[in-house]
């Protein structure tokens, strides 16, 4: 068990790829960090260094107050789980889990006591004396935690475990695997590229992009208060819907419609572009708002999910070169002149595709961000 | 089972028939010829009439043959393990090291392999008499091992990179030094592939004539295909064919029996379940 710091990491491939900018990150004790971001922005190169198997270009990782950056990853008594699993396959089960515990010369009765006891955990009992190749997808899994678990280790470092399971398992591990790490309290830093792994399973989440920390925070400040406009694009599904807007005092003009936001007329007398971000959550259909403003919404799709209710729908935006670029990055819908909009309403609206619908804003939930930094503007 | 597949199974089972009869006719008229008496070697017949052992006895009473078949082994296994090492490790960081020149390294072992080796009989027979190799194991041991490693190199190289990286990554992690996770994960994944590289080395310089032919001259090193050349009849007016078809037969024993021992073992897909697949 152990504090985990990084100080100006940073990793340059010998191919000039720069995979990590200069972080600086503090994984508490026990903690359970999730690092996330899109693909190819770094998450596995940061796991591979506080493990040891990359160097870093520059910086410093410390473990338990021990400056680790040049020991061997043999040495740092840490336990990771691969992506791919990487389990033994001309091992049984119990010689996968017996291996670290066999290369740290443990005795024999002590590395018997100790695989029994993690299979227990695991419910792998049964399954000790088989063979990798006979083994289903989410047993494999486990016994890569199991391995990981056997050697009571300062850390566990996850790189996207459940990413190769099915659906349906994958939220049973998931919901597995933080009830595991609470029972045993070791820090665990949990590298996924979903958002929704990150949200339900992290205590605080670092959300990585092109190698840079976007944000740390725990999943509610993420969601509530991203600090730009990639984090409020990349954290919440269906994700956070954003347009272009102009902001002149205390009025936000949206392209289909304009709102008074709370808390009065803000510094710059003139009126500025921004990007508007709102989450699906802050639609609500016309009626139940009362006074407020109101557009009409031509609804082009509609997902009942029995609780909830996704009505999506197309607003007539162009957007400006930055909102292009992220939307792209992160997958949003929308063509170049129009914006896709999702909101989220009760499941009692009856709406049906091809109708109109009257909707309003909760205008004290509006974010806005700065369209050429992509940095946060705070209101109020 | 309809008239089609009857058909089918009979052009197979023929089929098969008539290339392992092609095949193994020779082995069968030079196991025929080993157990005839002299007298009835030119007799004509396939089956021999009285079969005896009279050569095999033959040749193991003379001092040459027992002494060739011990450096055969001898020879032959010695090369094929330093090959074999010398080939794993080489593979293995052609592989997983990115060094400069890496494939320039590959290039050149497979440049070796196409090197002719009647090319380089004549230097290495002044050479080897020059610094005291010429008649000795390791004069044999070299040659061969150098032109067995570029094949070794890439049995080995082709195997490693079917290996997920991993694998060693993880060995690591579970407090492997690199030498106990190649030990311990990489090797033994890598099995069939040694056991294939290790067959054909040791075929090759256990059929090798060339070498052994020019670089041997007595008992010390001269091996079994050397010494067959060098077989004399019992009179100056005969030929010892009797003899040379039963030493033929004794030569095939070792690399029949390693075959089908190793046989069992170069099984595909030693890695499934590695990964996710
Ligand atoms: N050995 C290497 N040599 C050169 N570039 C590399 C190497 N390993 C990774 N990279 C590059 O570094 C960047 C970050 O890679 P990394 O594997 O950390 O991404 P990731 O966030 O784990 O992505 P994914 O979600 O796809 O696993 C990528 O652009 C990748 O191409
Ligand atoms: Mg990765």
């Amino acid at each position: 068990m152990a504090e985990i710091v990084l100080e100006g990491i940073a990793k340059r491939f010998a191919d000039g790829t720069q995979a990590l900018q200069p972080t600086d990150l503090r994984i508490r004790d026990g903690e359970f960090f999730v690092l996330v971001g899109p693909s190819g922005c770094g998450k596995s190169t940061l796991l591979k260094i506080i493990v040891g198997l990359e160097r870093p270009s520059a910086g410093e990782v410390r473990v338990a107050g021990e400056v680790v950056t040049g020991k061997d990853p043999k040495d740092r008594n840490m336990a990771m789980v691969f992506q791919s699993y990487a389990i033994y396959p001309h091992m049984t089960v119990r010689e996968n889990m017996a291996f670290p515990l066999k290369l740290a010369r443990l005795p024999a009765t002590e590395i018997a006591a100790r695989v029994e006891e993690a299979a227990a955990i695991l419910e792998l009992t049964e399954l000790l004396g088989r063979r990798p190749a006979a083994l289903s997808g989410g047993q494999r899994q486990r016994v890569a935690m199991g391995r990981a678990i056997v050697r009571q280790p300062a850390a566990f470092l996850l790189d996207e475990p459940l990413s190769n399971l099915d659906a349906k398992l994958r939220v049973q591990m998931r919901t597995e695997l933080g009830r595991l790490q609470r029972r045993l309290g070791t820090t665990t830093v949990y590298v996924t590229h979903d958002q929704t792994e990150a949200l339900t399973l992290g205590e605080r989440i670092a959300v990585l992009r092109r190698g840079a920390i976007q944000q740390v925070g725990t999943p509610r400040d993420l969601y509530q208060d991203p600090a730009n406009l990639f984090v409020a694009g990349f954290i919440g599904a269906p994700a956070m819907n954003l347009l272009p807007a102009t902001l002149a005092g205390d009025r936000l003009r949206l392209p289909m419609l304009e709102l008074a936001l709370p808390g009065g007329p803000r510094g710059g007398s003139g009126a500025c572009e921004v990007i508007a971000g709102i989450r699906p959550e802050h639609f609500r259909v016309a009626s139940t708002v009362g006074e407020g403003a109101r557009f009409r919404a031509q609804v082009e799709l509609v997902e009942w999910l029995g609780a909830d209710l996704f009505v999506h729908f197309d607003v007539a935006a162009p957007h400006g070169a930055r909102l292009g670029a992220l939307a792209e990055e992160l997958g949003l819908p929308g063509e170049h002149d129009r914006r896709r909009l999702v909101a989220r309403l009760g499941s009692d609206c009856r709406v049906r595709e091809g109708e109109a619908l009257a909707l309003g804003i909760d205008a004290a939930a509006v974010q806005l961000f700065d369209p050429d930094s992509g940095g946060r503007i705070e209101l109020g | 089972m309809n008239e089609r597949g009857i058909l089918e199974r009979l052009f197979w089972r023929v089929g098969a028939l008539l290339v392992i009869g092609y095949a193994l006719l020779p082995v069968a008229w030079i196991l025929a010829l080993s157990l005839k008496p002299a007298a009835a070697l030119g007799d004509g017949r396939f089956l021999p009439r009285a079969p005896s052992l009279e050569h095999y006895r033959a040749i193991f009473a003379d001092a040459q043959f027992p002494a060739a078949l011990l450096n055969s082994l001898g020879i032959a296994a010695l090369a094929t393990l330093a090959s074999v090492l010398l080939g794993m490790l080489a593979a293995y960081a052609i592989v997983r090291l990115r060094f400069r020149g890496r494939s320039l390294v590959l290039g050149a072992a497979l440049a070796i392999a196409m090197f002719p080796p009647v090319a380089v009989i004549g230097p290495l027979f002044e050479l080897w008499r020059g610094i005291g190799l010429y008649d000795t194991w390791p004069g044999l041991i070299l040659p061969y091992m150098t032109f067995t490693l570029p094949l070794a190199i890439w049995t080995l190289a082709a195997y490693f990179r079917e290996i997920p990286w991993d694998l060693d990554q993880a060995a690591r992690v579970d407090g492997a030094t690199p030498l106990q996770a190649f030990r311990y994960v990489i090797a033994p994944l890598a099995a069939p592939g040694v056991f294939t590289a290790a067959i054909l080395v040791f075929i090759f310089a256990w059929n090798d004539f060339l070498f052994a032919a020019a670089l041997t001259s007595t008992n010390a090193a001269r091996t079994v295909p050397a010494a067959i050349a060098f077989f004399t009849g019992s009179s100056r007016f005969e030929l010892p064919t009797g003899s040379i078809a039963a030493a033929s037969v004794v030569v095939t024993v070792p690399v029949t029996l390693l075959v089908l021992v190793f046989q069992r073992r170069i099984v595909a897909g030693l890695t499934a379940g590695a990964v996710k697949g």
